[in-house]
């Protein structure tokens, strides 16, 4: 097995150490850093993401994939940038909604789009209407990813897409909720354009 | 009063499989009325009054929130800790206090010495009712105090070790906490929360949760029965896949078995009689948002779901800790019904005014 069928195989096993050393031994081979990314690294994701698809792999692979996914991009994403980038605009931004302090799935989903080299702006948790508004106004994202956990606090996203109307922002930016208690007929009813029930799935449809 | 609370015994019957008049019914664990409108307090308490809990829950009086390093209660409650951990706005509950393992060390070098501290201050005198010693946080929930929730679910690839020294110190300060508890006869029942599931799926494989949490809950649950005590365990969300293990291991009674999470004639058609249930009326859609009529219809669903079949190991209360954006009609209509559905109105226990004594 080469070191791009081992990286992509073992990635779902956690051993951090064990994957960057087959990064870098694949380096000394002359891979180029492309090919060890896109055929070792992303199809080990989405292997991952397959598995946890099938209810074969957990939150801990997901993540521990995603957190090795990122130390190995740190390694190869110099070796890859061949002309200066300015700044990239988030393409997603995230928060949780007013009055809402549980970030876990936020979290989650931010980690797994990052791995997969979306740029994202987190603002965080107890996020006003008027500060989603300002930041869609400031970084024109594709997506504005709302979560809530609670059910006292679930307003906020009708809020939020109200402001987005009377800021005249509505149609320039697609809108996703999400969180424990968000179905997706509630979605529908509030006029969001896009749910998904966890995190390996937003990042499916958005990465 | 509308109903004669169980007394102990029944409480007992109840919990392990011998049939009992109507299922149980304890919430108060999870009403916390501080935190309600002052009229809604009013509302509970008189509700209180005429349906008097089958279970009380007391906490155990838990070490001071942090203070300096080398206090000698200085392992809990990480939040007043060290003014120096990042805690800005933009940080949420679940990853408030992800601390580094280096500042764990220097934040937490002993545990809490329960000797000499009054465990139970402020408990009421024993009425006769079955009580419940509550805990707080298991093992799983006490990282993530210290770590985030990101941390702590990659510290059991990374730091396994780590884990396991955080399940050691749990256990030690649980045993001792047990140890009084049964020295005294202060309680029937431990209990605390260890929150496994999410909406969909546990946080876990079984597989994991086997290594690093199986071995925990069931030395604990031998200690206690050890003691006479019963152990309960609150884990919400979707544990079906985990719900073998939390048997073998010998936890008493399972809350809250959560509604969409959770498939409850599926859970019934597999455990039923071989765990009590402490069964919550959903917080999710049901109580907060659904008319007096849906909120009947529903404990006539929990009712034949988890009672019917064997007439026992029921007990019901609401799945999670009751926001303040519940009406408390629907509160009012949930336990009244369970007692119409299945007692019916016992005029005799307003003239008698009796306890569980």
């Amino acid at each position: 097995m080469n070191e791009l069928e081992k990286i992509r195989t073992e990635l779902i096993d956690g051993d951090e150490d064990a994957i960057l050393g087959y990064v870098e031994e694949a380096l000394q081979e002359q891979m180029e850093p492309k090919a060890i990314l896109e055929q070792g690294l992303l199809p080990g994701m989405n292997d991952i993401a397959d598995k946890w698809a099938a209810g074969e792999a957990f939150i801990p692979e997901v993540l521990i994939g995603a957190k090795i996914m990122n130390a190995a991009m740190e390694r190869l994403e110099p070796l890859m940038v061949t002309e200066e980038k300015a700044d990239e605009p988030p393409r997603v931004i995230f928060g949780t909604v007013q009055g809402d302090l549980h970030d876990i799935g936020k979290n989650l989903c931010m980690l797994l789009l990052r791995s997969q080299g979306v740029s994202v702006l987190d603002l965080g948790v107890d996020v006003a209407p008027e500060t989603f508004v300002e930041a869609v106004a400031t970084h024109h994202p594709e997506y504005l990813c709302m979560s809530s956990l609670l059910t006292t606090t679930m307003d906020g996203f009708e809020k939020t897409i109200e402001a987005l109307k009377e800021a005249g922002l509505r149609d320039k930016v697609k809108v996703a909720v999400g969180g424990a208690p968000v179905t997706p007929e509630y979605a529908k009813s509030i006029g969001a354009d896009l749910y998904t029930e966890d995190a390996v799935q937003l990042s499916r449809t958005l990465g | 009063m509308k109903t004669v609370p169980f007394t102990r015994q029944e409480m007992i019957d109840c919990i392990e499989g011998r049939p009992t008049r109507r299922p149980a019914v304890a919430i108060g664990t999870w009403i916390h009325l501080d935190q309600l409108s002052e009229d809604k307090q009013r509302r509970l308490e008189k509700l209180y009054a005429d349906y008097p809990f089958d279970m009380e829950a007391f906490y155990i009086k838990k070490p001071a929130t942090f203070g300096q390093p080398g206090d000698r209660f200085c392992w809990c409650d990480v939040k007043d800790a060290d003014p120096h951990i990042g805690r800005t706005k933009s940080v949420g509950v679940d990853e408030e206090n992800a601390i580094s393992w280096e500042v764990y060390d220097q934040i937490t070098p002993e545990l809490p010495d329960p000797a000499g501290v009054d465990l139970f201050e402020g408990w009421p005198e024993d009425d006769g009712r079955y009580r419940m010693a509550w805990l707080s946080y298991g093992p799983w929930s006490r990282i993530w105090e210290y770590r985030g929730m990101t941390n702590s679910l990659m510290d059991l690839y990374t730091d396994p070790a780590r884990v396991q020294s955080i399940n050691d110190r749990t256990m030690r300060w649980f045993k001792e906490v047990i140890d009084q508890v049964a020295a005294g006869h202060r309680a029937d029942a431990i209990g605390f929360g260890d929150d496994h599931g999410m909406q969909k799926g546990p946080f876990m494989s079984p597989k994991m949760f086997r290594k690093f949490y199986f071995p925990f809950y069931k030395e604990l649950c031998d200690y206690a029965h050890s003691r006479g005590l019963h152990v309960w365990l609150h884990c919400c969300g979707d544990a079906m896949k985990l719900l073998d293990q939390f048997i073998l291991a010998g936890f008493d009674v399972l809350h809250p078995i959560q509604k969409y999470a959770m498939d409850e004639t599926a859970v019934m058609e597999k455990y039923g009689g071989k765990i009590a249930f402490w069964s919550g009326m959903d917080l999710q859609q049901i109580l907060p948002f659904g008319s007096q009529e849906d909120v009947r219809q529903e404990v006539h669903h929990l009712v034949d779901t988890f009672y019917a079949p064997q007439k026992t190991r029921t007990i019901f209360t609401v799945s999670n800790r009751l926001e303040d954006n519940v009406p408390v009609e629907n509160i009012e209509a949930f336990i009244q019904e369970v007692y119409a559905y299945t007692e019916g109105p016992t005029p005799a226990a307003a003239d008698a005014g009796c306890t569980g004594a």
